[in-house]
């Protein structure tokens, strides 16, 4: 063979070989996420170990100072149409009630069902369809304490973390019963759940706010007005809520998927006749964008025109519906919702596209390119101590700072992203970490401040020049040597790129 | 050794002289990406999360103190923290004491620095072992008060 011919043939297979080979180690997939990232925001609504696991030691001073003696803990469900709640209240020996219910923010609308500040409020006086209660020991007690105050910086969610799950953590933590089998979710399958326990109580009191009042005398719950009444013949006064002032009725709130699936059958019906025949016995996903530019979606099935499954998404939805929070919090709240959607419709804020095939984009480029672009061209991620810059990315501006790292930080943004000199994002930290690093005295090292959490809209970065589908969205970065992987959101595969600097993609793989 | 003057074997034509330096710069092209694919990447301002300022931070965040610089090295662990409030200023020692007698080995010391905003509220600092005696129940919360150095 022509020595020619044999320099192309290995010219040829050198040009495939080599690049993949260079590749194949930045597509390995790192450990998962769980093993090195931590969120920047916990979610300790779902995961409330941290706080369970170290509680503040003035927190820990006042249980070690509760009697020994006998509590009551009570899980309580309110199955009342269009709002249900679950909540708590843990009996002390003394008499002193205290109630303990998990709530949405009361801003917004949609944004608040997803990822929100939850609150834990005194739920005292809630209205209660059914309960179930325990006599427990000092030890249990303060273990559903330590729950409730695990939960008061939870993060609420319509699916995951909402008041029912507060009530399952509880029951779980302490070991009772809110339901014979499974876990419940909504209120309604927590009145199920506790109905058929043995020793459920079903309110029956007309006024729902009124407790049945446990009588220590007989060891009994009855309606306050018969312990009253008992207590009278025994020579005693009733003891009567001690907690402090209660809660008034919290008033109206999306708290569950069961309520957000009333509120739309409650508008659907408004819809005209065209709109409605669109959604009719479909499946539609719903893609909500908050104001922070962060996604969350639901999927709404329908049996007809009703809405007969409210999920986090669904599979094969016939429409995909893109809307922003505002957009469809001033629907719901028009009195003419019909001219304000065809309004929103018209600015663009909402969106409707059928179904289309997942397609996942291939991302040109290679190891050789990447690298030699590096190598030959300055990047633009280069900058001194002390310095500040702008950059424009992927149609936004940035502002590159090095205080004691480099961070890379969205105008308007109160995150950062660390990243190193060619742009590959090693943590993320905020404009608050980096204020209290700066007034500090004592000396912080470089890793002070730096954490690993999937990013949102930073994943741009990474992606500069690759079109994706806009439901596809770089969600979840997770720092290597010197490449960046990040998880696509969305389309029916997950999947891996695997990023470097200066918006370069070294490859593609599968989750 | 054939050579370049080298007469042609019968029956074959000589490689014209384009065509050898054609691959000879082939083959130098190919050798250049080789090199540049195989160079690794520059680590200059490498920075590596500490998986342990982590859960630290987490634990001051599921208590209310989002934002806190949480740095730890073998011989300390440094917490800046900012609060909004003058008056809850105090309490962040016990929460970044409670965070710290959870991680796994430890370092030696905790030292607290509190600003409330941007103003000094005060730095105390401590023994790790000294609130791993209290959290055991060895010492009351008032005995570990006294070991705190603060300033």
């Amino acid at each position: 063979m022509r020595p020619v011919v044999l320099i192309l043939l290995l010219a040829c297979v050198s040009v495939i070989v080599v690049p993949a080979l260079a590749g194949w180690e930045e597509l390995a997939v790192p450990p998962p996420l769980e093993e090195n990232a931590v969120w920047m925001r916990p979610d300790y609504s779902r995961s409330p170990e941290p706080a369970l696991k170290a509680p503040d030691l003035e927190y820990m001073e006042y249980t070690r100072s509760l009697p020994q003696g006998e509590y009551q803990i009570c899980f309580y469900s309110d199955d009342s149409l269009p709002i249900g709640h679950g909540f708590i209240k843990i009996l002390f020996p003394d008499g002193t009630m205290h109630g303990f219910g998990f709530y949405p923010p009361e801003t917004g609308l949609w944004g608040r069902f997803f990822n929100s500040p939850g609150k834990m409020e005194r739920d005292n006086t809630h209205e209660w369809d059914w309960k179930i209660c325990y006599k427990v020991n000092r030890s249990t007690a303060v273990t559903a304490l330590d729950t409730a105050r695990a939960w008061r910086f939870g993060t609420y969610h319509l699916f995951d973390s909402n008041c029912v799950h507060f009530v399952d953590h509880v029951a779980n933590q302490t070991g009772l019963a809110v339901a014979p089998n499974g876990t419940p979710e909504r209120p309604g399958t927590l009145a199920t759940g506790i109905s058929q326990l043995p020793g459920a109580i079903k309110n029956a009191n007309k006024d729902k706010t009124r407790e049945m009042v446990f009588d220590p005398m007989t060891g009994t719950w009855m309606r306050e007005d018969e312990q009253r009444a008992a207590a009278r013949l025994r020579g005693k006064t009733a003891r009567p809520d001690t907690a402090g002032p209660g809660m008034p009725l919290i008033g109206s709130r999306i708290e569950t998927p069961d309520d957000l699936k009333n509120l739309v059958n409650g508008k659907v019906a408004a819809v005209p006749a065209d709109l409605q025949k669109l959604a009719a016995d479909k499946r539609v996903l719903l893609v909500v964008t908050g104001d922070g530019g962060e996604r969350n979606t639901i999927g709404f099935t329908f049996l007809g025109t009703t809405v007969t499954g409210v999920e986090p998404g669904v599979e094969k939805p016939d429409y995909r519906v893109y809307a922003t929070d505002q957009a469809l919090t001033r629907i719901f709240a028009a009195e003419d919702p019909v001219t304000t959607y065809r309004t929103a419709l018209g600015r663009g804020e909402i969106r409707i596209e059928p179904a289309a095939p997942a397609d996942m984009a291939l991302i040109g480029g290679s190891g050789f390119l990447n690298k030699a672009s590096l190598l030959l061209t300055p990047s633009p991620f280069l900058i001194r101590k002390g310095e500040q810059k702008d950059l424009a990315l992927n149609g936004k501006t940035y502002t590159l700072l090095r205080p004691m790292n480099i961070l890379l930080q969205e105008k308007g943004s109160t995150d950062a992203t660390v990243i190193s000199s060619d742009g590959a994002a090693q943590g993320y930290t905020t404009t608050g970490i980096v204020r209290a690093i700066t007034l500090s005295p004592q000396k912080h090292t470089t890793a002070s401040g730096v954490y690993t959490r999937p990013a949102t809209g930073i994943g741009d970065l990474a992606v500069a020049g690759f079109g994706l589908p806009d439901d596809q969205k770089i969600v979840t970065p997770s720092p290597a040597e010197s490449a960046v992987l990040y998880t696509l959101q969305g389309g029916a595969d997950p999947a891996h790129l695997v990023a470097g600097g200066a918006g370069f993609a070294y490859g593609y793989g599968e989750a | 050794m054939a050579g370049a003057n080298t007469p042609a074997a019968p029956g074959k034509e000589p490689i014209p002289r384009w065509l050898k330096v054609a691959g000879i710069i082939v083959a130098l092209v190919l050798l250049v990406i080789i090199v540049i694919t195989l160079i690794p990447l520059p680590l200059e301002g490498m920075v590596r999360p500490d998986s342990r300022n982590g859960q630290v931070y987490a634990a001051l965040a599921a208590n209310g103190i989002p934002d806190a610089a949480v740095d730890m090295t073998k011989d300390r662990l440094l917490v800046s923290a900012r609060v909004t409030n003058a008056a809850d200023a105090p309490k962040v020692k016990y929460i970044v004491w409670g965070a710290a007698s959870q991680v796994a080995n430890p370092p030696p010391v905790i030292i607290v620095e509190v600003f409330s905003v941007d103003t000094p509220a005060g730095t105390n600092r401590v023994e790790t072992a000294s609130v791993q005696d209290y959290v055991a129940g060895k010492i009351t919360l008032d005995e570990l008060e006294k070991r705190v150095q603060a300033s």
